[in-house]
Formats: C-alpha cells, sequence, structure tokens
C-alpha cells in the first residue's frame, strides 16, 4: 500500500519535472527605469530573448513603477509556482528579495548588481567594473600619444574621468582606469572629478571642459544620464571621451572613441542557460572579464584605431584573465599596484 | 611683465574660472528674477524647478520641430507662462497652500517632461540633438583684453540677464506699476482699498516669473547642451530661490548673489582637479548659502504679505 503512494508521488513529481525540462519558465523583474532605457534593462533583456530563441525557454516580465512594488511583484511569480527562475534586476531589489526569497526556499532567485543577499536559493551577481575601465584606461594612455591616427591629441598621457557620485561603486571605476592609465605609462596624469548629480549634464560639460582646458585629450565619464554634457564638452573642443556602461558610441561617433560596457546580456543568458542544463547553483558571484560580464567596444564610433594597440590591449586582457594582474578596485590601492605590479 | 602674467598658466586658468562663473550663474540669476516677480506679489514660487524643466524642454522641443532656436526659446517661455498660470490659478483662485502648490508643480513638470521624452524621442534618458544658441562675440567690446574675453564672448542669454535686470529694476523701482506690486506684496488690503485690480497684478507677476524661469531652464538645454536630458535641472531651482532670498528680491540683488554661488560652483569644480577632498569641496557651495542665509552679510526681508492669501474687500493682510 505505501509503496504503491510512493510510487504515485515519485511518478506525478517526474512528470512534472519532465515538463519543466521541456521548457523551462523564467520571470523577469526589471528596474524602475523600464525597458526601453537603451541600458541596464534592455541589454539585460537582450539576454532573455537570445535564451528564448536558442534555448526555446519562455518568459513573462513585469516593469514597477516604484522601488516599493518589487516585493509584491517578485512574490506573485514565486507564489504562482509556475516560473523556474525569477530574475531581478537592480540592487533596490535586494531587501524585497531577502523576505521573498526566505519565505520561498525552493523557488530560484538571481538578483543582478547585488552582492548583499546570501541564500542558497538566490545568485546574487555583481561585476568586476574596474577591470573593463583597466583596459579602456590603458587604452586612453597609449592614445594620448599616438598623435599619428589622431591629430587632437596633444599632450603626453592626460586624460580625466568625470563621475556621478563619490561612492565606492563609481569609485571602483576611477581606480581601474586610473591603474590602466598609469600601468601603460607610470607619469601618465588623470584628472578625477565628480558632478554629486546623476542628472546634471550642464555641470559635467563644464567639469570635463575645465580638464580639457587644463590639456586632457580624453574624458571618460562614470556619471549616468550627467554624462551627456561630457561628450557635449568633447564635441565642442574637439577633444575625445569614452562611455559608459552600454555602448554610447553613437551618440557623438566623431568624437567617443570607446565605451566601457557591461554585458547584461551575457550574465543573463549564461543563469538562463545554466537553470536549463540543471547546472543552477545560488550563491555569491562577482563576475569579470573572464566571464564576460564587462568588456570594451568600439562598434559605431568613426574613430579608427589602430589593431597595434587593440593587440595590445588584448594582450592585458589576456593577463588579468590569467590572474596576473589583478585591478585594484580602491583608489588608495592604485599606488600599491602599480609598485608591484609586473609590466 | 604685463606680457608675462597674461601668457601665464594661471592667469590662463582665473580666466577660465570667470568664464566658468558666468556660465554656472545665468540660468540662476534668470529664474532667480522669476522668483522676484512672482513672491513681489506676495505668490510665494517654490515651482521654479518644475518651471525652469518645462521651458528646458519645449526649448528642446521647439528647436526640434522647426529648427530654429530661437522659436524654440519662444515655446520655452510660453510654457513656462503656462504653467505659472496654473500656479497662480491654483494659489490665487481656489487659496491652495503657495508651497504645497509649488512642490506638486515640480512633479507635475517631472512626470510631464519625462513622458514627452519617450513619446516623442522613444529614449527615457535624452532628447535628440537640436540646433542650439551658442556664445555670441560682441563686436569691438570681445577684443578688449580680459574684460572683452570673459563678458562679451557669452551666451546671448548672459546678455539677455543683464538687459532684463536693468529692465526689471526699472519697473519696480521707477514706474508706477512696479510700486504697486511691491505694495502687494507688502500690503494688499491697502492696494485694494485704493480700487487697484490687486489680483490682475499677482496673475501678472506670476506668469512674468515663469516665463523667467523658463527662460533659465532653456539657457541649461538650448545655451549648454543642445539637448533635453532627463529631470536635468538638478536642483537649480532651489538655489535660484535662495538666490532670490539672498538678493533681498531685488532683480540688481539676485544677479549678484547667483554670480556669487556661480562663483562658488566654478572654485568647487577647480578645486577637484587639483585633489581636495570631493567631499568637503562640493560642500562649499552649501556653505555659503547657509553663512549668507544665516545673516552674516546683512538682514534679508521678505514681502509681508509673501504666501498668504487675499480676497478683495479683506480689511486685514
Amino acid at each position: 500500500m505505501f509503496n504503491k503512494k510512493l510510487l504515485l508521488i515519485l511518478l506525478v513529481v517526474s512528470l512534472v519535472a519532465v515538463g519543466a525540462l521541456a521548457q523551462l519558465k523564467v520571470g523577469v523583474v526589471f528596474a524602475t527605469g523600464g525597458l526601453g532605457d537603451r541600458s541596464f534593462n534592455d541589454s539585460g533583456f537582450e539576454g532573455v530573448k537570445k535564451a528564448e530563441k536558442e534555448l526555446g525557454i519562455a518568459f513573462d516580465y513585469v516593469e514597477p513603477q516604484s522601488v516599493a512594488e518589487f516585493e509584491s511583484h517578485q512574490r506573485a511569480f514565486a507564489q504562482s509556482g509556475k516560473y523556474d527562475l525569477i530574475i531581478c534586476f537592480g540592487f533596490d531589489q535586494a531587501d524585497a528579495m531577502k523576505k521573498v526569497s526566505a519565505e520561498y526556499p525552493k523557488q530560484k532567485f538571481v538578483i543582478i548588481d547585488s552582492n548583499e543577499v546570501t541564500a542558497d536559493n538566490v545568485a546574487a551577481i555583481s561585476f568586476k567594473n574596474h577591470e573593463k575601465t583597466f583596459l579602456v584606461g590603458a587604452l586612453a594612455s597609449m592614445l594620448t600619444v599616438d598623435t599619428k591616427d589622431f591629430k587632437q591629441m596633444n599632450s603626453p598621457a592626460k586624460i580625466g574621468v568625470v563621475g556621478g557620485m563619490d561612492i565606492p561603486l563609481i569609485n571602483s571605476l576611477v581606480a581601474g582606469y586610473a591603474a590602466g592609465a598609469k600601468y601603460i605609462n607610470p607619469k601618465a596624469d588623470v584628472y578625477i572629478a565628480y558632478v554629486g548629480a546623476w542628472n546634471d549634464p550642464a555641470k559635467a560639460k563644464e567639469l570635463a571642459l575645465n580638464m580639457y582646458n587644463r590639456g586632457a585629450d580624453i574624458v571618460y565619464q562614470a556619471a549616468g544620464g550627467s554624462g551627456l554634457g561630457v561628450f557635449k564638452a568633447a564635441k565642442q573642443v574637439n577633444k575625445y571621451a569614452i562611455g559608459t556602461d552600454t555602448n554610447q558610441n553613437y551618440i557623438e561617433p566623431n568624437n567617443i572613441l570607446f565605451s566601457a560596457v557591461r554585458r547584461m546580456d551575457n550574465v543573463i543568458f549564461d543563469q538562463i542557460e545554466a537553470a536549463v542544463k540543471g547546472q543552477w547553483k545560488g550563491g555569491i558571484y562577482n563576475l569579470g572579464l573572464k566571464e564576460k560580464a564587462v568588456d570594451f567596444t568600439v562598434e559605431q564610433s568613426n574613430l579608427k584605431i589602430s589593431k597595434a594597440m587593440i593587440d595590445k590591449v588584448e594582450a592585458l586582457r589576456a593577463k588579468i584573465i590569467a590572474g596576473e594582474i589583478v585591478v585594484p578596485e580602491k583608489l588608495e590601492d592604485v599606488d600599491a599596484f602599480l609598485k608591484t605590479v609586473k609590466r | 611683465m604685463l606680457e608675462q602674467i597674461l601668457n601665464s598658466e594661471a592667469f590662463f586658468l582665473t580666466m577660465a574660472l570667470l568664464a566658468s562663473t558666468l556660465r554656472m550663474a545665468t540660468p540662476l540669476g534668470l529664474a532667480a528674477m522669476g522668483a522676484v516677480y512672482s513672491e513681489r506679489a506676495g505668490v510665494v514660487n517654490l515651482g521654479l524647478e518644475g518651471l525652469m524643466l518645462v521651458g528646458a524642454f519645449f526649448g528642446v522641443l521647439g528647436s526640434y520641430l522647426t529648427g530654429n532656436a530661437w522659436l524654440g526659446v519662444l515655446l520655452a517661455v510660453i510654457s513656462g507662462g503656462v504653467l505659472a498660470f496654473l500656479l497662480a490659478l491654483v494659489t490665487l483662485r481656489y487659496k491652495a497652500n503657495h508651497v504645497v502648490a509649488g512642490v506638486a508643480l515640480n512633479l507635475l513638470s517631472l512626470g510631464l517632461t519625462s513622458v514627452l521624452l519617450v513619446a516623442i524621442w522613444g529614449n527615457r534618458g535624452k532628447s535628440a540633438d537640436v540646433e542650439g544658441i551658442y556664445p555670441v562675440n560682441i563686436p569691438f567690446l570681445s577684443d578688449i583684453p580680459v574684460l572683452g574675453e570673459i563678458f562679451f564672448r557669452q551666451s546671448p542669454f548672459f546678455y539677455l540677464l543683464i538687459i532684463l535686470m536693468v529692465i526689471s529694476w526699472f519697473l519696480f523701482y521707477r514706474t508706477k506699476w512696479g510700486l504697486r506690486l511691491r505694495a502687494i506684496g507688502e500690503n494688499p488690503a491697502a492696494v485694494d482699498s485704493l480700487g487697484i485690480p490687486v489680483n490682475t497684478y499677482k496673475y501678472i507677476a506670476v506668469i512674468a516669473g515663469g516665463m523667467l524661469a523658463a527662460l533659465g531652464g532653456a539657457y541649461l538645454s538650448l545655451g549648454e547642451l543642445s539637448l533635453f536630458g532627463r529631470n536635468m535641472v538638478s536642483g537649480r531651482g532651489y538655489i535660484a530661490l535662495a538666490a532670490n532670498i539672498l538678493g533681498n528680491w531685488n532683480p540688481v540683488g539676485v544677479v549678484l548673489s547667483s554670480l556669487l554661488f556661480g562663483f562658488a560652483n566654478a572654485v568647487e569644480m577647480n578645486l577637484q582637479l587639483y585633489g581636495w577632498p570631493t567631499q568637503f569641496v562640493q560642500m562649499i557651495p552649501y556653505v555659503v548659502t547657509i553663512f549668507v542665509l544665516g545673516g552674516l552679510v546683512r538682514k534679508v526681508e521678505a514681502p509681508k504679505a509673501l504666501g498668504e492669501h487675499f480676497d478683495r474687500g479683506d480689511t486685514h493682510v
């Protein structure tokens, strides 16, 4: 009798499991910026769509309008029990996820841009952004002396970076950038300034003009919406800029050399693929060049960078992936890094 | 000797600092001037931020649609007037609390411009690039060494600010209209008893103030960037309100106080490049505000009936 019951249960469970294997279902809770932001959400959505095409998954998504809505959306997905994986965008979903993931311990969750949620059923993903900015800083440092290809370069290795706010996330970008520039040329000057806001392009432009006035040839923007002002400054004085987070080269293709990007699409796709293959595991993930989670791109820029330069940068990429170069994450560690690193 | 100074790097950087000051001060000055109009008539204008934002947006939209940046400025000014009319309507006719109405106006503007941004350009962050308004060198004057470089190679908005300052000062202190308006801000009942239509004056002043604030916003979008970025005014409306108080509700005073804020901003940006700690340096403009508003320089005096409601026939203030 008992055995029959057990057999029945096993049968049902295996049927359900087979059904799930046939088509994995993903629920996506976007960040408040929502689709159409040409950034964070859109590039992550690319990964979901790629998984739909290549792995045959199905998905549903919601676009919350405010932080207060995250919890109810997460719970609704989890409660339905229909979703194999619930993917949530943005660090501000962490608080809600701590609660909901504890309520549904069997439900698999992914959170992007947070390393705060530690639970077996949560994959918390953050990025080694300083690795991509190291490459970008190194390339910028090389280009300032390449007066043959770039007529506007006028001085030996003077570059700048305009950050949004003086916070650890942005400082890790700045640290990588400075370390990369000085790794190539220890005498490189790196101007650093912060706007103090994510939505003040006029001030960012003024900061960038200041840097160009002092002889900087290239300014990297890590200032969100304020960064548009950096591009305008570059255009006005006919100098160069670097984009951030997504490919921004199209905005001023004659002045933006390249963009340091986060490959949200790769990261999301990898998570879904792992779930499909049954290899998905919760935990804290800090992803970098090695996982192809961060990168830089020259596509859509009208400025042509010589292959020799790109090759040099690719050699640096290989060294970082191999662990020969460990890029510093904090500004105060840059000097120590330069002293110890082998060139 | 002189040659040496004029060619030195320190001199070059000082010039850049001063030019930067004027650029930062221009939008503040225009918006603060707008506050003078509205507050002299007794209406608190906390909606400056929203009025500037709407001006910034419709300036770009006008330029985008017509290909002419000055028509964009015209549309900006009209949109600021319309929105300010709304503020006047709810505060004067429906007796809403001025502060609440101003905050509501800011929220409305942010929502409206964000939605239209997506609807028109399909982008949440920025508009398309449009024809902007670029700095103009004034013939002869711009050739004067030093002074010419600082004052006469500026954005047309800066020249507009100076012209509007002179006109406004004349209007407020040398015409009957200005005398009456100032009296309304102090004691509307007294003005009313003379048979002067108090509310008509108030409506006109608030709408004119909205137009000026929108002009300040249009400077940010058309004069600086040739595009609109989401929520790009970034708190300047509130600083302009402080500049208005510091400038003692006086058209000349607000331009001077805006220059002070602009200078504090320019210094902040320059010190950052010398490696001063960011948190400390970014404090400077605000510390200046607190010290000045704290009465360190002089006592400021607000119009006495500021923020109060008035009905025809009221005998008290």
